[in-house]
């Protein structure tokens, strides 16, 4: 690894206003991107390329990369204040991130989330830098049958998000798989239960889903409950910058957390095919496995929100290395990407490593330079947004309405899924009230089509024999164990099972 | 009276789920060998834990009897809430975004919450120009048009 | 005074007349174009109509041509929305050949019928080529042809243009194959540097890294001729095979399709293929797409629909190879 190449890289940002100048405006830009539901990633890309045409390849990539990177820290505003998740990997931040808005810690919550998206892209730049020279054993080691198995493993997850009840939650996890097996079946080219609904032949589109499941519902509540989303009293110092301090500084008191979740985002963004939206569910399934005190998550544990927004940062580095290295994107929003380096005279591929790693050294600069502006960017304007949560639910909920049919709407211009959306967020309500978990639900839809996939693919490779692969048996260790672990603690009583408990 | 209780909202949720699973698995058993298999996989096993829970929840049915006042008042404002939504989406999908979704954010706010009329307006006025502003002109995204829309433009 | 008042009408008449033949190219001033792709941003097709775009707007007096991304059901929902567009003359769009085979064995939920847009042209006109990892035995055709073992071959989703076309070749040429569906753009590749899928059946262009990285090399071509690796007709020894070879060849020649919906008023078409061949041979054009990588090889108007239209052109003992070869893989 050519050191003087690194630091040249450096000064080759810094040192030109020019750059740094469109890194200033990059990360606003993409933190908004990521805060308008449906928006942020692929469309925010597609929006930047005319901007970024005529570019030299260098300012044009560092644009794309620092824009591209933040979108998630964006996305963690609305999903903390309203519910409302900006991009689907930030549905994750909602299930703990609002509850400390109801709780008047608004601040904290977004001091915490920034703070972790930022500590995530840095370290999920590293971890770019360190796996370099590993890249090609690590990612060919996965194969359809690593994946099954990886699947596997985050459905178990399930059981873990269950709180209270088990039973529900299986049923809503499971009902999230059955939504991801409507679609027009890859293996047999047969629809199944699309009823010839052209729209759900690509299979249910999990923004739309999301959407429905999680902010919906928080409307409606909101607006028969009335008030504001917090849901305390006094107007608590905590909307403001102390708040926000106090939650940056949360990041770092867990730093345990914070990196390993980093560490387990960058590592889900590296393998292709697994999608970050997964890498935000797996490591907050982590936080509470591994906490302590799991019951306090899901009512506003702090820990709740640094895992997924770690995750979600981090994963970006991550999936740069099959993007850049194999030119096979990490993400969709990878995919995009892939397409504007093409087209400003990038060439991604197994040749990047030997001609272009100084565009290489730039792009990961970028990325963890664009992580620190938006924290700092963020603190000055933390204050004004946590003061949001005060706002009249009335002035928020039309509002907030409007951009959830957007978001629906913009992710496949189709206006059915705005119907979908409509179907869906009556069940979503209901299983709200009625307290049944939701977030199983997602984690459904995601690992669904990879478990399916994988598994058909595995078994036409290698037959049922997949199973024995050495990769899959440590899948399968890791799976089994977490089964193992949770029934432990039910029985030696850290998490409640379901009795009479109002629910 | 105990057919109130029985018919409550977690027993007929518990139901939904239950149906939805078995209509789901009965529908699998329709598609050729590969495509049917993890959805029953899923949706068996899904069936029989929903009758569990249904059973639960019939079992737990007499606890959960509120007093008809507070139950009548939060159903009236689910349904007003159910009502916009609908609302929402049908005038966004007759007229579109840019036309719909101010007029829909002024009615909910001046009829639906009873806001003053400058709070309705202006919030209007901010939805239409971040809209067609931010997304129209700026991006040159088109926004769905509306179907009505559409139709009356030839 | 009468005669002034004749020369008058006699003048106004004129300038009516003109007027008329001027609005036409007039019509097109201060207007958008919609360019609708039936893919999602970022894709082979979107590069062409965006890289295209920027040159329409060049030669014809409109004011933007607006990218319109339609994805969903393997280019169906784009093609189905063109399809149901006003043939105003405003509304262009690109889709996928593979389409014909659709049509051809009669897919569900197909609106259009091809023949009957107001084609535009099309961009460009590739070979299609098996590539063989390294990592298999399989080191070229005739070793593909003897093998006793199938051969495991990779392709994306059945139902899909590039599941379709492995399984008519496989069938065409009597391949013994054991086709695996799912694998979406570059996962075939990964998968056989892993060693699992031993060939893919794709677009020339697709494998450069793949091949140029030293993975893998080509050992057939269809659709066009490549340097060094024999075409598939070679291999072709039935008249069955060699009217599949053809299908095949045909539509891998029409790449990068583009129409305007149909009833388009031909005066509208016109201008369309005019500034749409200016645009393909503009030396800018072409110079940009060889910077990006992308192939231009490109035909006009008639040429593309007479291709559609024979293409489409089966006998039904065709059809019914055809039906059976695609549906063969699913169960």
């Amino acid at each position: 690894m050519d050191l003087s190449g690194i630091f040249d890289a450096l000064l080759t940002i810094v040192g030109s206003p020019y750059h740094m100048l469109l890194l200033l405006i990059a990360v606003p830009v993409g933190m908004f991107f990521g805060a308008i539901p449906g928006l942020g990633g692929k469309l925010g890309v597609v929006l930047a390329i005319p901007f970024v045409f005529g570019m030299e390849a260098t300012a044009g990539a560092l644009f794309l990369i620092a824009m591209h990177s933040v979108v998630h820290t964006g996305g963690a505003v609305p999903s903390i204040l309203f519910g409302v998740p900006g991009t689907g990997p930030d549905a994750a931040t909602i299930v703990d991130g609002l509850p400390m808005t109801r709780n008047g810690e608004a601040g904290r919550a977004l001091g915490a989330a920034f703070g972790a998206s930022g500590l995530g892209g840095v370290i999920g730049a590293l971890f770019l830098l360190a796996v370099l020279p590993l890249l090609r054993p690590v990612v060919l080691a996965f194969s359809p049958a690593e994946f099954f198995l990886l699947a596997l493993f985050g459905i178990t997850l399930i059981a873990m998000l269950s709180g209270d009840s088990l039973i529900k939650g299986l049923l809503v996890g499971f009902f999230g798989l059955m939504m991801a097996f409507v679609k027009l079946d890859p293996q047999t080219g047969i629809q199944r239960y699309t009823f010839d609904m052209l729209f759900l032949w690509d299979g249910v589109d999990i923004i739309t889903a999301v959407l429905a499941i999680f902010a919906i519902p928080e409307m409606i509540s909101l607006g028969v409950a009335g008030g504001a989303m917090a849901q305390v009293d006094k107007v608590t110092t905590s909307y403001g910058l102390a708040g926000v301090f106090r939650g940056i500084g949360d990041v770092f008191r867990h730093w345990g957390l914070s990196i390993r979740t980093a560490l387990i985002g960058a590592f889900i963004g590296m393998i292709p095919g697994l999608g970050g939206d997964a890498a935000s569910w797996i490591c907050y399934g982590h936080a509470v496995q591994s906490s302590k005190t799991p019951e306090r998550f899901g009512q506003g544990a702090v820990e709740g929100v640094i895992a997924p927004e770690t995750a979600n940062n981090s994963k970006e580095g991550g999936s740069l290395l099959p993007t850049l290295f194999f030119a096979v994107p990490g993400s969709s929003g990878m995919a995009i990407l892939l397409g504007a380096f093409v087209m400003l005279g990038i060439q991604p591929g197994p040749g990047l490593a030997l001609t272009g790693m100084d565009i290489v050294w730039v792009l990961i600069w970028g990325l963890m330079l664009a992580n620190v502006i938006a924290v700092l960017m963020f603190i000055i304007v933390a204050p004004s947004l946590g003061y949001l949560s005060y706002v009249r639910g009335n002035l928020l909920i039309p509002l907030v309405l409007a951009l959830t049919f957007l978001g629906a709407f913009l992710s496949h211009m189709a206006w059915e899924n705005m119907a979908l959306l409509v179907v869906l967020s009556v069940l979503g309500y209901y299983l709200k009230k009625y307290h049944w978990p939701r977030p199983p639900f997602v984690i459904g839809l995601i690992l669904g089509p990879i478990a399916e996939d994988s598994f058909h693919k595995a078994m036409a490779l290698w037959g049922p024999a997949f199973l024995l692969r050495p990769g899959a048996m440590i899948m399968l260790g890791l799976t089994v164990f977490s089964i193992v672990f949770y029934i432990w603690r039910l029985v030696s009583g850290k998490n409640k099972p379901e009795q009479t408990h109002a629910g | 009276m105990r057919v109130d209780a029985i018919l409550n909202g977690r027993v007929i949720t518990a139901l939904a789920m239950l149906i939805i699973f078995a209509t789901m698995s009965l529908l699998a058993l329709g598609f050729p060998e590969k495509a049917r298999l993890m959805p029953l996989l899923v949706g068996v096993p899904g069936s029989v834990l929903g009758l569990v829970q249904l059973v639960n929840e019939l079992r737990r049915s007499e606890q959960y009897v509120t007093s008809d006042a507070e139950a009548a008042k939060m159903n009236k404002a689910e349904r007003s809430m159910f009502m916009w939504i609908f609302l929402f989406f049908f005038g966004i999908l007759g007229f579109g975004f840019v036309y719909a979704a101010p007029l829909l954010v002024f009615a909910f706010l001046y009829f639906g919450k009873k806001e003053s009329l400058q709070v309705g307006l202006v919030s209007a006025a901010g939805t239409w120009a971040v809209l067609y502003g931010v997304f129209e002109l700026g991006f040159e995204i088109p926004l769905f048009p509306g179907l009505i829309l559409e139709w009356l433009l030839g | 005074m009468r005669k002034m008042i004749t020369a008058l009408l006699a003048l106004v008449l004129v300038a009516a007349c003109t007027q008329e033949s001027g609005e036409e190219s007039d019509f097109y001033a201060g207007k958008n174009i919609s360019y609708i792709v039936a893919t999602n941003a970022g894709g082979g097709y979107d590069t062409y109509a965006r890289l295209i775009a920027g040159y329409l707007q060049k030669y014809l007096p409109v004011d933007n041509v607006i990218i319109r991304n339609v994805p969903g059901a393997g280019h169906i929902v784009g093609a189905n929305t063109l399809w149901r567009s006003k043939p105003d003359g405003l509304t262009i769009g690109t889709f996928n050949a593979g389409l014909i085979y659709g049509q051809l064995v009669g897919s569900d939920g197909f609106d259009f019928d091809l023949r009957d847009f107001a084609w535009v042209g099309k961009a460009s006109g590739e070979p299609r080529s098996i590539v063989v990892s390294d990592n298999c035995a399989i080191k070229s055709m005739a070793d593909l042809i003897a093998a006793e073992e199938p051969v495991k071959f990779g392709s994306a989703g059945v139902g899909s243009a590039s599941h379709s076309d492995t399984m008519l070749l496989a069938s065409a040429l009597d391949l013994n194959v054991d086709i695996i569906s799912g694998f979406t753009g570059t996962e075939g590749e990964m998968s056989m540097m892993r060693g699992e899928l031993c060939a893919i059946l794709g677009s020339t262009s697709s494998f450069k890294n793949f091949i140029d990285a030293g993975y893998g090399h080509f050992i057939l071509s269809i659709g066009g001729d490549m340097e060094g690796v024999p075409h598939a007709r070679d291999f072709a020894k039935t008249e069955t095979s060699r009217r599949l070879v053809s299908i095949i060849d045909a539509l891998a020649r029409l790449g990068r399709i583009s129409a305007a919906p149909p009833q388009t008023p031909d005066d509208r078409l016109e201008t369309l293929r005019a500034a749409y061949r200016a645009s393909l041979e503009d030396p800018e054009l072409l110079a940009e797409a060889e910077k990006i990588g992308i192939p231009i090889d490109p035909a006009y108007g008639d040429d593309v629909r007479q291709l559609v239209v024979d293409a489409l052109d089966q006998t039904p003992e065709t059809v019914e190879l055809i039906r059976k070869a695609i549906n063969g893989g699913g169960q």
